[in-house]
């Protein structure tokens, strides 16, 4: 068994922290306060290869691995939560839905430019009424000749406002409720189909968040992806890789927050000594690095089943989990190991404790999570 | 046994018609060695139009000045400069040619070196002279420890020499007007090389390696307004604005002009730290500056470890008041 | 990214040399020179090596970075004692080049940070090659055969025209970083970077070191707590003006 990252892996681990470093970290204050995202940013880590990393090069991809795209994810996200979901969205949720259901024609046609960085891609599948229980979508799919209608509103979809492509999940038979759900691809600017209510956020503030409206939105026959029915399963299956992606996404914040609270323990003093000499702040530190060392195995554990071919679905609801809180506790401990400089916004460790908060709610809350692993262990 | 019987060459710089500061400031350099050593100083300068520069040239405590000026010498192409140095070379037979490290005298020190076969050292902080003949002193490599050297084969070497390493005040003109030699330049028909324009444009961003001055802001100052205020006293004092990382983060500075472990490394003659900790990372970037002048109201602060002078104050108080003082001074002269 | 040959322009070769400086704990290494290739070759057909002079871990190292950042191959001179002389690896970059063929040699322009901008200008020179120094810009020349180089001087910038083969010392550009890519990174793993040994045991140098003595480590100066604002303003100027900076 080898804990190694190979010399490529680690290459490419320090060209995504040069580029976090270098271009993401200034004004990713400003960005959380105005609520902005550096789209141009984005479209510079897509020009360099850096987006669909795990994805093959015929679908806009750059042909690596499930660890390659989650340690780009952590990278990303110890300077910029806010990209570093909206990258795993587009690329885990939207990319996943598309890839493990849609033909070889479909594929070609929608996940170039997604993969390849040119635009981003959004996910719908969370509704005001379906949030833990996704299978309670009301959002409907008409089938009326070669076209679908869709009708109904999905909310909290991150990347919202700025994608270009949808992975929509509707209902084809509303009778047979999560049996019915169907999976649609839907591009922005569709008649019938637009953004409601821009999301005012706690944390990840850079990332857009919106709601999806669609009224009597005819979408051709093409655009479904898989079989009708299946879109429940569908739906899983992508939020199983989405929760690698955002597994990778707390482990970077953690590490992030972790490492501005060990450089602050060594620069501040009070009673004459730097503070990291009072054995409590070193204890919880150590405690704290043993808990982002844990999280960081689960969830490079789970990329490599996926990327392996091996059943992954426990594994990255385990390392979500992990990960997640992780975030939260090491960000909470940071901003009070920082004092009152802790709760000031220039430091960042407020701002990523606000992030850390969201990443144990969304996709698949962490309660939703010990459901799925427990599920599997008392059969 | 080397001496210093063939003295030194000095390469006279002139820009616009005037001699350059380095060059000055090489004279007056070259002038002390040469009393220590009991030899002679040869002025070479190369140009096209410099009466002004020859006029100071005259003036200046040297023994010799050799002149090649032409109409396509104006545009310091390092081999033609090179050449005319080479032939000035052969005539004197210098132990040491000196030049002032500056964007010109790198490539014709380089192309001399070879001409000759001779040895070349750049960016030198400091030279003595010794048993060995001349001793150049610079930064090794790594520029953490400074090396003496000399030369293997006992011949005489080439070296350029950082600016500010001698002082321009300590020049004496001289009443004695130096032996006057006029050198003729042969122009060659093959042009590997050729000038086709000059602009004259300030740069877009400052190159802070570069810089005499650095007027460095950290944390300590507060606001973008108040760094905004540094550019004001770097103009003043005819220097370039740095900072520390902590100023990156805030977003009142960009990459470029951080000093430190993860931005530039800097030797200017004055480094200003205002509201600069002075946290290792950073005093790894500028503790090599001649002079370096702190001001932080955190008397505990490690700039002042490093600190010629430091002034434990508030930098809103004393900036507008140092800039007011500086702006009074300059109008005085 | 891979040039296409065009029938009208043949790809111009570029060879970038580059000398790294071992630190107590790290390695200097110099990127001006390939980030001024690279920039060549997105303006052009353009194929990029770089040589590498150092200890063959960290000089294999900058030779894939660079492959990661958009040269296409590289080679390591193998340098195995720290410190030589200026002349002798001058004289060993040219010594390999002089079997090359190449429309551009390329190289760092700082002293300091990895000893090439004299190292690259003596082997230029050695080649015979037309050199210049603190170029900023290059860009391909009115005629074929030719490029265009923007010189950065002190007061002024120069336009050049030099005929190819010619050397140039670039200067680095810290406002524009070149990153590496991930097709980069793929082609630096996979291509074959040869590892030559250089035998310079008879080579003579020009210069010796007399001594070495560590910099002083800076001392605490004058520090004054209990000063006016006006005095601590006019300390400040007096300080510089006795040194001369005024």
């Amino acid at each position: 068994m080898n804990f190694q990252l190979d010399e490529k892996r680690l290459a490419l681990q320090a060209a995504v922290r040069e580029f976090a470093q270098n271009e993401l970290a200034p004004g990713v204050i400003e960005r959380d306060e105005a609520s902005e995202y550096p789209l141009e940013l984005y479209k510079k880590l897509g020009s360099m290869g850096y987006v669909g990393l795990p994805y093959e090069e015929k679908y806009g991809g750059s042909g690596g691995d499930y660890l390659d795209y989650a340690l780009a994810v952590e990278e990303i996200s110890k300077v910029d939560a806010s990209m570093g979901i909206s990258y795993s969205v587009a690329m885990s949720l939207y990319g996943g839905s598309i890839i493990n259901a849609a033909t070889e024609e479909q594929k070609l046609e929608f996940l170039p430019d997604v993969f390849s960085g040119k635009s981003l891609g959004a996910f719908g599948l969370t509704e005001p009424n379906a949030g833990s229980d996704a299978g309670g979508c009301v959002t409907t799919a008409e089938k009326k000749g070669d076209k679908y209608v869709l009708n109904g509103l999905k909310c909290f979809n991150t990347n919202g406002p700025l994608a270009d492509h949808f992975a929509v999940y509707a209902l084809t038979q509303p009778e047979l409720g999560a049996k019915g759900l169907s999976l649609f691809h839907v591009k922005k600017g569709t008649p019938g189909f637009s953004i409601g209510k821009i999301e005012n956020k706690m944390g990840i503030r850079a990332a857009q968040v919106s709601e999806l409206i669609f009224e009597n939105c005819e979408i051709p026959e093409s655009a479904l992806i898989g079989e009708e029915g299946k879109g429940f399963k569908y739906a899983m299956k992508a939020l199983d890789g989405g929760r690698i992606g955002v597994a990778a996404q707390g482990l970077g914040i953690a590490e992030g927050a972790f490492e501005i609270a060990r450089k602050y323990l060594m620069t501040r003093e009070q009673f004459g000594k730097p503070i990291y000499r009072n054995q409590h702040l070193a204890f919880k530190m150590a405690e704290l690095e043993c808990e982002i060392e844990m999280a960081k195995y689960m969830v490079y554990k789970a990329a490599l089943d996926k990327s392996e071919g091996r059943p992954y679905t426990i594994p990255a609801a385990k390392a979500k989990l992990v990960c997640t809180n992780a975030a939260m506790h090491v960000t909470t401990e940071a901003v009070q190991m920082l004092g009152g400089n802790g709760f000031m916004r220039e430091y960042h460790v407020e701002r990523m404790m606000r992030d850390a908060k969201i990443t144990q709610i969304y996709e698949g809350t962490n309660e939703i999570q010990k459901l799925v692993i427990s599920g599997a262990l008392f059969k | 046994m080397t001496d210093f019987k063939g003295g030194i060459l000095i390469f006279l710089e002139e820009r616009n018609d005037k001699l350059s500061k380095i060059s000055l400031e090489m004279v007056a350099g070259a002038f002390a060695l040469a009393k220590e050593a009991g030899c002679l100083v040869t002025g070479v300068l190369i140009g096209n139009q410099m009466e002004e520069a020859i006029e100071t040239a005259l003036r200046l405590p040297i023994n010799k000045l050799v002149i090649c000026s032409s109409g396509s010498l104006g545009d310091f192409d390092s081999d033609k400069y090179a050449r005319v140095m080479e032939k000035c070379y052969k005539e004197i037979n210098p132990s040491l040619v000196l030049l002032g490290s500056t964007s010109v005298s790198v490539g014709i020190a380089a192309n001399l070196s070879v001409r000759l076969s001779k040895g070349f050292v750049s960016d030198c902080i400091n030279i003595e002279t010794g048993d060995e003949g001349f001793c150049l002193i610079r930064p090794d490599a790594t520029g953490s420890v400074h090396q003496r050297l000399v030369s293997e084969t006992g011949e005489s070497l080439i070296c350029t020499v950082r600016p500010g390493t001698f002082s321009e005040d300590d020049l004496e003109y001289s009443d004695i007007t130096p032996e006057e030699v006029f050198v003729p330049w042969e122009d060659d028909v093959s042009k590997a090389l050729e000038l086709i324009e000059t602009v004259y444009e300030k740069k877009q961003y400052a190159d802070i390696t570069k810089a005499r001055v650095l007027v460095s802001g950290g944390r300590g100052m507060g606001s973008a307004e108040a760094f905004g205020q540094l550019r004001i006293l770097a103009d003043l004092l005819g220097g370039e604005v740095a900072c520390s990382r902590a100023c990156i983060e805030a977003g009142w500075a960009t990459g470029p002009m951080q000093v430190g472990q993860t931005g530039k490394t800097v030797h200017p003659e004055l480094y200003l730290a205002l509201g600069i900790s002075g946290a290792i990372q950073h005093v790894t970037g500028m503790k090599d500056s001649d002079l370096i002048i702190a001001i932080n109201k955190n008397p505990a602060a490690p700039i002042f470890d490093v600190a010629d002078l430091g002034i434990v104050g508030n930098i809103e108080n004393i900036l507008p008041v140092l800039i007011k003082q500086l702006q009074e001074r300059k109008g005085d002269v | 990214m891979e040039p296409h040959s065009s029938i009208y322009q043949s790809t111009m070769e570029i060879i970038v040399i580059a000398k790294q400086v071992k630190m107590a704990d790290s390695v200097k290494c110099d990127f001006a020179g390939v980030e001024a290739a690279i920039r060549l070759k997105r303006k052009t057909d353009a194929r990029i090596k770089v040589v590498v002079m150092g200890e063959e871990k960290d000089a294999i190292a900058q030779v894939r970075d660079s492959i990661s950042m958009g040269a296409d191959s590289g080679t390591v001179l193998l340098l195995e004692n720290a410190e030589i002389d200026s002349w002798i690896c001058a004289k060993a970059f040219s010594d390999y080049l002089k079997n090359e063929n190449f429309d551009l040699l390329l190289s760092g322009s700082f002293p300091i940070d990895a000893d090439t901008i004299q190292t690259g200008l003596l082997a230029g020179n050695m080649l015979g090659l037309a050199s210049a120094s603190h170029i900023e810009d290059i860009d391909t020349g009115e005629a074929s055969g030719l490029l265009k180089a923007k010189k950065r001087m002190e007061d002024r910038v120069q336009i050049l025209d030099v005929k190819m083969p010619c050397m140039f010392a670039a200067l680095p550009h810290p406002e524009a970083p070149i990153y590496k890519t991930v097709p980069g990174i793929n082609r630096a793993y996979s291509v074959d970077i040869p590892v030559i040994k250089l035998d310079l045991n008879d080579q003579k140098g020009k210069i010796k070191v007399m001594d070495s003595f560590k910099i002083g480590e800076r001392k605490r100066g004058k520090c004054l707590t209990a000063i006016s604002t006006e005095g601590a303003a006019k300390e400040i100027i007096n300080t510089i003006a006795a040194n001369h900076i005024l």
